[in-house]
């Protein structure tokens, strides 16, 4: 109550500073005649305090007539009482001047339930200013009801009420540890609190303490004396004037601690309540209920001796050390944590300015080679210098009107004459692109394989799979680019388009020439070498402030003077040393330091750090050292990190079985490199299925597929349940039955909870994935959702679209009656969108020799465009289709060795998750890849000893897996093309089939396939 | 076949190792025909794409043909879809080869099938039209939890199930190739309670049981199995002698024989 004063004397000295401490409508002073028309007036639902009181004693939740009848009919101590607004529900809470409060965070937990909780902040104080010491939440005994007539038993306080103290019907005191969290515990992150909500909380704590102790300051001027007048004008409550007046005498110094708490939902409005508490405590007031309810309360019911208080004491001293010692560990591991960020985020610049360094040599390659031809034809080399430094100047920002204006004609007349080159030239600069492009190429796969020119990047480079990310883009990039490449004849046009992929760079036109050196003969040299001297100069200007900007976010502390020192040192070096000669005329000079300058002001603030390269070097050291340590770190806790509790326990446990493998498996998924430590190794093999297995298909996230087999049943497995058991006798936790006929493919809706399954029975069938999952459960017929009929042969191949979305999800089919079908499963009418064969939809007619169109066999959406699908034929085309319109698009010449029968055909197709590129398996023990925008093969290999029946590409997309009639599966990594990582034997053959199926889990590092053996084995 | 039994659990790499060197052969073999006679013989396997019509062959395939661990399993199902009126064949060990196995591969037939034959039941036998497991007198409990009572569609599939994953125990059959004697006692317990299926279908849901029948011949094969290997002893058997020989057997196979040429045709 007296805190509540605190915090409105000190909002109006906030007024108008924007800060506020945040309370909830507070009516004091009410006397008990007044209570029931204040909790009108708040809309029935209101708090009601008894003053004074602590640990969730005396405070009542009005929600309806019945609790506030019963309030007014106790007995109470004091004579006046608080009203405060109530936040309850968004249906029912108080209705006040400034609107109504509402929960942040409240995320409702498995069974739908959202529990009040409160968060609570401690803060610590000394002469550098406030520092957190801990924070930690409560939750109330009881879920939230939307409406409160729903459940007429529950009373508020139980929904409500945050408070841990329970007093037991023997009247003595006990506390609900269960439902305290800890920030430091994960169910503390159940809260769904983010930051922004955690530093508000801070905040608010801060200026809450700040607002006590101000009021306090003034309560008792100096340490002795204490103003009782004030504290009666403030507080005209007789019965407690009168309890301070017999107690006072006994007092406690504590001004070290400030201790308050502030609470997201402010039901109960503990801030007041609490830091009243505090002023008590700090101000003599001998009522100590404060911090743990059970120590307050004990203290409200008995007498105060010295070695009790004590005690207290000291026990709060060691809790509050005990807190700061957590709070510095986290520090440290926060530390630590920004160190290994940082190491990544240098590795990736490293990288960039890497590529960069190359593209710009590309591009003073082919710059060069255009020069060279047109200059013997109708040169105008000033204009083509004056064009480039115009168009570096206008992307740096820097208008240089001087040059700009005449530089447009002569941009103009460059580019005509680029247009007239004649074709040779133009041949042989693309062939010195190419092979450019291979270059970056290669040193892009290299620095991912490890052996880099730069050891020190490298190192740093190949740590993390971000990285690897990176690389591939820049690998597609160069794709497109090579894909690009022969429309591409203005070098003004591939700028633009470099320019758009990597928008950060300062200078694209600029390139140093190590590859192609200028001869030194035509009259245009002078300018070509001053030109290059000032990209050279760029370049090394852009690599160290690159490296710098490294160094200054790894250390911190350095002065300006210094760093303009050595700038200027760098600036000047680079020009006096260069073996051409300066003929650079006073423009250009002045353009580059105008650039210079604006790049600095613009990219790095204007601080840069005297280092020499032995430090830059030891920085790189620590930050890879940390790195290194944070990954174990971040390993040992990957298991807690899964969404699933027991997937901790399952991870661990396999950790115990196999340490080293298991470690290393887990650590580098994904990491195409680590090809010792990755090994795919069988963990289980299960088998209930009857026959060959056909196909399987993960859950998102749990440890969770469906198998679809030949002996016509669908079975769901769930491994969470069987290995949190650490049983190995596997079963299936269902059999769906319905298909008359074997089934061919089968896919996991996570989103709709769902598995659809086709047949050779030609009807598609979908399947509800239950809740609960027990082994023998009563037979549920509703589990069988319905069935898509449409087709009229076997269905071979299902695919769902990659993104749900609740309004559709589409599905898709390829059957041996010739036709593609596009259902959508979310569709409230028909679930049939579309049907084509081989030629489009309405093409139908279009048939050789009026035999049937060929059949399709495999059929993915492509994930880089999400509205194409691509098919494979029977005859060994791959097509892509327009989703909408069932029309084709792009037809591969992917049947190059294809002889007119089935042994030769494409059995299976897979879309890269990020490169529009797609993958088949042949018949004939091929493995082909093709550019999904050009059409044209990227690579062919004979990858088996016999028939290529499944492919799958892991989720990070760099490796490409395998598996065929010859029993064995291989992983590929896709971005050296066709090396093979590993292989192993799997499934025995039967019938002369061997693996079936292949599939990569989309977030855990399991594999699992499928073969003819009726076996499904799982590998990690 | 019976030269290789027990390395298939005990060391699942040297078996896959071993069937890899054996795929060469494998692979050779339809080749090698194919360039010696005019009819190549086609490889087993069903290719992605195939019609209904052409996914399994029409003739049977000869045992010694079959180069894989599951030989037997490949034999039967080929017998069965070719030739699945001549009990004897089929119930007949054939030469050479292991009785108990032979029993365990038709046991594991008999489960697949009667997979299609719940999917059946399913349309018709729910918990409200069977609500205990019934064949004439006797009400089942399920061996799954014997201590409640549930339908008769939750009995079967329980049974099934169980059945199942009994005959994929790895500790009961080790192997296809050769069965531990001490697993023996598992037949007739699966053929007891899976004959109660039977039983269940023929006395509660006859059309469905003789529509099936008539497909599938699936009761008939099993109650061949069952006397001549004494799976199911002959006091229990209450389904009546004559839906054995069915009348309609002839018409049957006619219209096989009708459809076989037809598809030859086309192929």
């Amino acid at each position: 109550m007296m805190a509540a004063r605190a915090y409105e004397f000190f909002n109006a000295e906030l007024a108008d500073s924007g800060l506020s401490v945040r309370i909830p409508e507070t009516i004091n002073n009410v006397t008990k005649e007044a209570i029931p028309l204040w909790v009108n007036y708040m809309g029935g639902h209101a708090v009601l305090k008894i003053p004074y009181s602590n640990a969730g004693q005396g405070v009542f939740t009005i929600t309806n007539q019945k609790e506030l009848d019963q309030f007014l009919k106790m007995n109470h101590h004091y004579d006046k009482f608080i009203v405060q607004s109530l936040v309850g529900n968004a249906s029912w809470s108080s209705m006040t001047r400034s609107g109504k409060f509402f929960h942040v965070g409240t995320i409702p937990n498995r069974r739908n339930h959202t529990y009040v909780s409160d968060l609570r902040v401690m803060v610590t104080a000394d002469r550098n200013g406030f520092r957190p010491v801990a924070m930690y939440a409560r939750r109330a005994r009881k879920p939230l009801v939307t409406k409160l007539e729903d459940s007429p038993n529950c009373s508020s306080w139980e929904m409500l009420g945050t408070n841990l103290s329970v007093k037991q019907e023997d009247g003595r005191w006990s506390s609900e540890p269960e439902r305290l969290l800890l920030m430091d515990r994960k169910d503390f992150n159940q809260l769904g609190i983010g930051v922004d909500d955690l530093i508000d909380a801070y905040v608010q704590t801060c200026l809450s303490v700040i607002a006590i102790d101000k009021l306090s300051d003034r309560l008792m001027p100096n340490d002795e004396t204490f103003n009782f007048d004030l504290f009666r004008s403030l507080n005209p409550d007789e019965t407690l004037l009168h309890e301070i007046l017999v107690q006072i005498g006994s007092f406690l110094l504590l001004n070290t601690i400030n201790n308050c708490s502030y609470s997201t939902s402010p039901v109960p409005s503990f801030p007041s309540l609490h830091a009243l508490g505090i002023l008590q405590i700090l101000r003599s007031l001998p009522i100590m209920a404060q911090t743990y309810g059970q120590q307050g309360q004990q203290t409200q019911s008995q007498e105060y001796t010295l070695p009790g208080v004590l005690h207290f004491l000291q026990s709060e001293w060691r809790r509050y050390e005990r807190d700061r010692n957590e709070w510095e560990i986290e520090r440290a591991e926060m530390k630590a944590r920004i160190a290994l960020l940082e190491g990544e985020r240098r590795g990736i610049e490293n990288m960039k300015t890497d590529l960069m360094r190359r593209v710009k040599m590309l591009e003073y390659a082919s710059k060069y080679v255009a020069e060279k031809s047109h200059l013997n034809n109708t040169a105008s080399p000033p204009g083509i210098a004056t064009t480039e430094v115009t168009s570096s100047t206008n992307e740096n920002g820097i208008p240089i009107t001087g040059l700009k204006q005449p530089s447009r004609p002569i941009s103009a007349q460059y580019t005509n004459i680029q247009l007239s080159r004649d074709q040779k030239t133009r041949a042989k600069s693309q062939q010195l692109l190419k092979n450019c492009l291979q270059e970056i190429e290669y040193l892009t796969s290299v620095a991912t394989t490890g052996i880099s020119p730069i050891p020190n990047r490298s190192d740093t480079v190949q740590l993390n799979d971000s990285t690897q990310a990176f690389s591939q883009q820049a690998n597609r990039a160069s794709t497109i680019y090579l894909g690009s490449e022969p429309h591409g004849t203005l070098s003004h046009n591939r700028n633009d388009s470099r320019e758009q992929m990597r928008p950060s760079r300062p200078a694209p036109t600029a390139t140093p020439s190590t590859i192609v050196p200028p001869k030194s003969s035509s009259p245009p040299l002078e300018q070509v070498s001053s030109r290059r001297h000032i990209n050279e100069y760029e370049d090394n200007w852009f690599n160290a402030a690159e490296d710098r900007k490294g160094k200054n976010k790894a250390e911190t502390g350095k002065s300006n003077d210094e760093d303009e020192d050595d700038y200027n040192e760098e600036q000047s070096t680079p020009i006096s040393s260069s073996p051409f000669s300066p003929s650079i005329d006073e423009t250009t000079v002045s353009t580059i330091r105008g650039r210079e300058s604006s790049n600095r002001v613009g990219k790095k603030e204007g601080s840069y750090l005297d280092k020499g390269v032995d430090d830059e070097e030891s920085v790189a050291m620590y930050a890879q050292k940390s790195f290194n340590r944070w990954r174990e770190a971040f390993n040992n806790k990957i298991g807690e990190q899964t969404s699933d509790p027991q997937l901790g326990e399952l991870s661990n446990a396999w950790r115990d079985v196999d340490d080293e493998q298991g470690n290393q498996a887990e650590t580098d998924q994904g990491h195409v490199n680590g090809v010792d430590n990755k090994l795919w190794k069988t963990r289980f093999t299960l088998r209930s299925h009857l026959d060959s297995v056909r196909s399987l298909s993960w859950h998102q996230y749990e440890p969770l597929f469906v198998s679809g087999s030949e002996d016509g049943t669908v079975k769901l497995w769930d491994l969470n349940e069987t290995l949190s058991s650490k049983q190995f006798d596997i079963k299936p936790i269902l059999t769906y039955r319905g298909h008359t006929l074997p089934v061919t493919s089968v896919v996991l809706s996570t989103e709709q909870s769902t598995c659809y399954s086709a047949s050779m029975d030609a009807t598609i069938r979908v399947w509800k994935i239950p809740a609960t999952r027990e082994l023998y459960a009563p037979v549920d017929p509703s589990l069988n959702l319905t069935a898509y009929i449409g087709h009229t042969d076997v269905i071979w191949d299902l695919r769902l679209f990659p993104i749900h979305d609740r309004y559709s999800q589409l599905l898709a089919s390829a059957a041996a009656d010739g036709t593609v079908k596009i259902w959508d499963t979310e569709a409230t009418g028909s679930p049939l969108k579309s049907t084509w064969n081989y030629y489009g939809i309405g093409n139908a007619d279009r048939l050789n020799g009026g035999g049937r169109p060929p059949v399709p066999t495999s059929i993915d959406f492509v994930h880089t465009d999400l509205k194409k699908i691509a098919v494979s034929f029977r005859n060994s085309i791959i097509k892509i289709f327009d989703i909408e319109t069932g029309q084709p698009v792009v037809t591969f010449k992917s049947d190059k060795t294809y002889d007119g029968t089935a042994s030769t055909q494409i059995n299976r197709i897979i879309c890269h998750p990020t490169m529009p590129q797609v993958f088949s398996a042949h018949e004939d023990k091929f493995i082909r890849g093709f550019d999904i925008n050009s059409g044209e093969p990227i690579f062919s290999m004979s990858a088996h000893l016999d028939s290529v029946t499944s492919l799958d590409i892991d989720p990070s997309g760099m490796t490409l897996i395998s598996g065929g009639h010859d029993a064995s599966i291989r992983l590929w990594d896709i971005l050296s093309g066709q090396t093979c990582v590993q292989e192993f034997m799997s499934h025995r053959r039967k019938s002369d089939e061997g693996v079936l199926c292949l599939q990569y889990h989309p977030t855990l590092p399991w594999l699992a396939s499928g073969g003819a053996d009726s076996a499904v084995k799982i590998y990690n | 076949m019976s030269e290789e039994p027990v390395t298939v659990t005990e060391s699942p790499h040297v078996t896959t190792h071993e069937l890899s060197s054996a795929a060469n052969p494998a692979e050779n073999s339809p080749t090698t025909p194919k360039v010696t006679k005019t009819s190549p013989k086609p490889l087993r396997r069903i290719p992605v794409g195939t019609r209904l019509e052409d996914v399994y062959p029409h003739v049977p395939i000869s045992l010694d043909d079959i180069d894989s661990a599951f030989a037997l399993q490949e034999y039967l199902q080929s017998l069965i879809r070719t030739d699945k009126e001549n009990l004897d064949l089929l119930v007949n060990v054939p030469e050479g080869q292991d009785a108990d196995a032979w029993q365990y591969e038709h046991l594991r037939q008999l489960c697949l099938e009667l997979g299609y034959l719940v999917v059946q039941l399913l349309s018709e036998c729910t918990r409200e039209t069977c609500r205990e497991m019934k064949t004439t007198e006797f009400q089942y409990l399920c061996a799954t939890h014997p201590k409640s009572s549930c339908s008769a569609m939750d009995y079967i599939v329980h049974t099934l199930d169980q059945s199942i994953s009994s005959l994929n125990d790895p500790r009961l059959f080790p192997s296809r190739m050769s069965i531990p004697a001490t697993s023996l006692k598992n037949y007739q317990e699966i053929s007891r309670r899976l004959y109660r299926i039977f039983a269940h279908a023929y006395f509660h849901h006859r059309e469905i049981f003789e529509a099936f029948e008539i497909e599938t011949f699936l009761y008939a094969r099993f109650l061949k199995l069952s006397t001549r290997y004494k799976l199911v002893s002959k006091d229990l058997i209450i389904i009546p002698e004559q839906t054995e020989s069915n009348g309609d057997d002839g018409r049957n196979r006619y219209r096989e024989e009708n459809n076989r040429p037809e598809n030859d045709s086309q192929s």
